[in-house]
């Protein structure tokens, strides 16, 4: 494998395993809070906010951290989610691209050997 | 942005917004993408979807995170970005319910369309013809990263700031995000700029440097940089 695909591959490992560093911060995003997080900063739930929040379940809610309470516990939760979602992604685009190019081999080749020649 | 924050008046067009984006994009890297940048494409989503997860603490206990779209628009193009963020949060959305459906549209035109487009644009204008190993080409990356992930926070407060305009009760009560312009634009921009906004900068580049210096022939557009930045070939003496 190319040195710099390598390399990256390792940085990006190393951002898997350094991942539970994310749940440290405790605090919700900004235009992030849930339904009772609302409801204690302004003192009500705002009508349409109450019908559209939570349209949507998840699978995995929160990353995978709401099952434990443990720090411990919670990051198994964030590597697992992790790990399914950057092999869900890098499989995905792999083969994407792979078919994306199919017919390109070629045309590429001859291009590389033409400005190599000149 | 989850579910609830923004209007259907104001969803309903980021979403229209994004399909023709979208459609351009895919044909964009259908068009564009190279064999031997297939293994960095992949290695771009996972990376986006990666660094979405390390949520920084700031100041006042909220918290916040890069993007790395930036970095993605750099390398392989800003449509090519388009496509690897909007995946990354469909798939942050629809596993981990990060990030509403309704405001999926929302969403991806902040983070897969500002972030690439004016990280691109503010890299290229600051590297302008330096060659690739140049450090105003480095520096330029950074400044991408920051401008772009900063808009995009501003973008995202401007959307979510307009919804007591937009939609209020007949008594006058927010019925989407309850605070306005005066709050979610400075909030929004706080955080990012001085924090979130810094690491995307870090990030973009230090990664852009790594790659110019060991293998700039994985960059979309090496070859137009390399031509634009030799110097220029004047007639030489007889």
């Amino acid at each position: 494998m190319e040195k710099v695909l390598r390399n990256l591959l390792i940085w990006l490992l190393i951002l898997v395993i350094l991942v539970p560093l994310g749940i440290i911060a405790s605090g919700t995003a900004y235009g992030e809070w849930s339904v009772d997080e609302l409801q204690s900063l302004i003192g009500y739930v705002p009508g349409g906010f109450a019908s559209l929040n939570g349209l949507y379940h998840a699978p995995i809610p929160d990353y995978g951290t709401d099952w434990a309470s443990s720090f411990i516990g919670q990051s198994l939760g964030y590597y697992l989610a992790a790990i399914i979602g950057v092999s869900l992604l890098a499989v995905l685009f792999f083969l994407i691209g792979r078919e994306l190019t199919k017919d390109k081999e070629d045309k590429e080749d001859t291009v590389e050997q033409r400005t190599n020649n000149e | 942005m989850p579910d609830g924050y923004l209007g259907p008046n104001t969803y309903i067009p980021l979403w229209l917004i994004m399909i023709p984006i979208w459609y351009y994009a895919g044909r964009w890297l259908k068009t564009n993408l190279r064999t031997k940048q297939v293994p960095y494409l992949a290695l771009a989503a996972a990376f986006s979807f990666v660094i979405m997860m390390f949520n920084v603490p700031i100041p006042g206990g909220s918290t916040g995170h890069a993007v790395g779209s930036a970095l993605v628009a750099i390398i392989l193009g800003p449509w090519a970005a388009v496509v690897t963020t909007s995946v990354a949060l469909l798939i942050q959305c629809l596993l981990f319910g990060d990030g509403g459906i309704t405001t999926f549209g929302a969403n991806c035109f902040n983070m897969a369309v500002v972030i690439p487009f004016v990280g691109y644009y503010a890299y290229a204008f600051i590297a302008g013809k330096t060659k690739i190993t140049e450090r105003r080409r480095i520096i330029g990356a950074g400044v991408g990263g920051w401008l772009g992930l900063t808009v995009a926070a501003a973008c995202a407060g401007f959307e979510m700031g307009i919804q007591p305009i937009l939609n209020s009760s007949a008594t006058g009560v927010p019925l989407y995000m309850p605070y306005g312009l005066n709050v979610t634009v400075p909030a929004m921009v706080f955080g990012h700029a001085f924090f979130f906004s810094i690491i995307e900068a870090v990030v973009t580049a230090a990664a852009f440097a790594y790659i110019a210096r060991n293998d700039p022939s994985i960059i979309w557009n090496y070859k137009a940089i390399e031509s634009a930045s030799k110097p220029r070939v004047t007639a030489a003496p007889a």
